[in-house]
């Protein structure tokens, strides 16, 4: 190999390498996590026997990611949940602070206790929502029923649900490069530097495809690449906010005399399903012969297969489906067009 | 011309393979080796840079990802333009113009695979997808001629980055895989230390430079022939008068 040479493929690992080392950081400064802190306003909430008494959760959203369906419910402990408002959407960079009635139970009894609640919300990256579980407990002092005060004791750090998978395989990732790493340099010293960039590549390669497969990412690349996600390749734009059925589209759908069964072919991360849920849902509002069930393909492959919702292995959502004629509305560009042309058609 | 035959059944497979959901196979687990829209109607693998804006978007360190690429890298680096990947063999068919090189702006495709990564990170969104020439005939118009798609903003993004992209290869041989393919750009990163390698014996060359105006990238093979635009297409090889280049599979270095 002329020097030229060698150091053209210096250069070419070189840039290699920055460009693999600058997606690891990108990938790790952007992994699915817990995007929200709560925390109990009280860190002891005094609460009278056969009593309720009132505490605030804040909630935190440091991140980029909108924070939607924001809710609270009770797992264990002495103490149950009054009506709590949940909280609907959380922008980015901002907080909010939830109204948590607590309202003793029957068997409750003096002295000091924990109640444990879930919390959960989802975001959404693109057309992939996580759900975020989270426990959260709040310590109780239960009073007799005159006493009321509080004092401020520390509360447990909030125990957060890891959702994040496989940090052990990364680990052995890291040491199968660095073994790789090893072998290759001792090659490089043996039989030349070529063999120090074969034989590492053959390490990563080796080490990419086990780990990979064990953690499924084969599976997951497959569900990736057979779900038509319309917005995503361009092919319509996913609109934000609900749709409003015009009053001639109304009329038109009272009007209907005939019981029309629609299945609605949803997938829980896709972008545009909930605009074509909310347009479904204002339909069965107006004329109540028409009924709606709801498939999410992720759910129930078979029945996308069945009724042509998945044509050449590829899922295509969000789709409306007529039982009695069989025809089917893709998408929702000019959604509510097709939709009365599909409910007018004859069987 | 035994090289160009053999590159004719090798783009034939890739062609096959790209579009066999056409039997109604489905998708499989498999990456593509080149740029190849796994929304297409008939595709049965999954794009690599549509999988790795996914993967960006999704926060999933890529481990499969990486033992795909490597491994296509190592085999035959962007060997898989010249033999295997339909939208280059959409560009060969469009190079009437083998036009020099520009060595400085074929480094542009380094930079719309960064480009491509980044957006993915900053949007949460498959930016690249949304322009992709690729995405535009293998998704894009058979979803319009199949009712799912309609002609709206969007498409005409895609139709506007496919006209683009289709003057620039009648105009300049192999433009996409030149200077814009990010895929080309990280099968290049493989290039000299991957198994299919154009060899030149230097003992033969006379440096007559009749290599240099056959080849579809405009690189000139007698020099650069481990250049990181090499597609090992081996038409330098077919038209070497004295032997000097040849194609082949080896570990060793390409001398």
């Amino acid at each position: 190999m002329n020097r030229i040479t060698t150091w053209a493929v210096k250069r070419d690992a070189g840039i290699g390498l920055l460009i693999l080392g600058f997606a690891l950081i990108v990938i790790g400064a952007n992994a699915q996590n817990p995007i929200l802190e709560f925390s109990f306003e009280d860190e002891w909430l005094t609460v009278p026997l056969e009593g309720s008494a009132t505490t605030w959760l804040q909630v935190n959203n440091s991140s980029v990611y909108e924070a939607d369906a924001i809710e609270i419910s009770w797992l264990s402990g002495p103490a149950n949940l009054g009506a709590v408002e949940p909280i609907d959407v959380l922008d980015p960079f901002s907080e909010a602070r939830m109204t948590i009635p607590i309202v003793l139970g029957s068997d409750a009894i003096e002295g000091e206790s924990q109640a444990l609640f879930e919390l959960s919300y989802t975001y959404c990256v693109a057309d992939v929502c996580f759900q975020i579980i989270e426990e959260i407990p709040l310590n109780l002092t239960i009073a007799p029923a005159s006493i009321a005060p509080t004092n401020g004791q520390p509360v447990d750090p909030i125990d957060i649900v890891p959702v994040d998978e496989g940090m052990d395989l990364s680990v052995a990732f890291a040491i199968a490069l660095g073994l790789g790493l090893s072998v290759s340099l001792i090659a490089g010293k043996i039989w030349g530097r070529r063999w120090w960039v074969l034989v590492l590549l053959l390490a990563i390669l080796a080490t990419g495809l086990v780990v990979g497969i064990a953690l499924d990412q084969d599976q997951q690349a497959q569900s990736i690449g057979a779900v038509l996600c319309t917005s995503c390749v361009g092919i319509e734009e996913a609109p934000r906010g609900d749709p409003v059925l015009s009053g001639e589209s109304r009329l038109r759908i009272a009007a209907l005399s005939d019981e029309i069964e629609l299945l609605l072919f949803t997938a829980t991360w896709c972008h545009a399903c909930p605009y074509a849920k909310a347009m479904v849902q204002q339909v069965i509002e107006v004329n109540p012969l028409v009924t709606v069930q709801l498939v999410d393909v992720d759910v129930d492959q078979s029945a996308a297969s069945d009724y042509g919702i998945i044509q050449s292995g590829r899922t295509i959502v969000p789709a409306i489906f007529r039982v009695d004629t069989g025809e089917v509305v893709f998408g929702i560009e000019d959604l509510e067009t097709r939709l009365l042309s599909l409910l007018e058609g004859s069987p | 011309m035994k090289v160009a035959k053999a590159r004719r059944v090798g783009q034939s497979l890739g062609l096959l393979f790209g579009f066999f959901g056409i039997t109604g196979i489905g998708m499989t687990h498999l990456i593509f080796p080149g740029l190849h829209c796994y929304a297409c109607p008939w595709a049965i693998t999954i794009c690599p840079i549509g999988l790795a804006q996914n993967l960006v978007i999704f926060g999933t360190p890529p481990y499969f990802w990486i033992g795909m690429i490597v491994t296509y890298g190592l085999t035959a680096g962007r060997g898989f333009c010249g033999w295997f990947c339909p939208f280059g063999t959409l560009n060969d068919l469009l190079s009437f113009r083998k036009v020099k090189m520009l060595n400085v702006v074929s480094y542009s495709k380094f930079i719309v695979l960064a480009g491509t990564i980044i957006a993915a990170w900053v949007f949460a969104d498959t930016m690249f997808c949304k322009l992709c020439p690729v995405a535009s005939i293998e998704a894009s118009i058979p979803y319009l001629i199949m009712g799912v798609a309609k002609v709206n903003r969007p498409f005409l993004v895609h139709m506007g980055t496919l006209t683009f992209t289709l003057v620039g290869m009648v105009l300049i041989a192999r433009f996409w895989c030149r200077y814009l393919c990010p895929m080309g750009a990280l099968l290049s990163l493989f290039n000299r230390v991957s198994f299919m390698k154009l060899k030149l014996d230097e003992s033969k060359c006379s440096s007559c430079g009749a290599c240099a105006p056959a080849c579809p990238m405009g690189i000139e093979p007698h020099y650069q022939y481990d250049n990181h635009n090499c597609i090992k297409c081996g038409r330098c090889a077919d038209t070497c008068h004295m032997g000097a280049l040849s194609l082949g599979f080896s570990v060793k270095d390409s001398e």
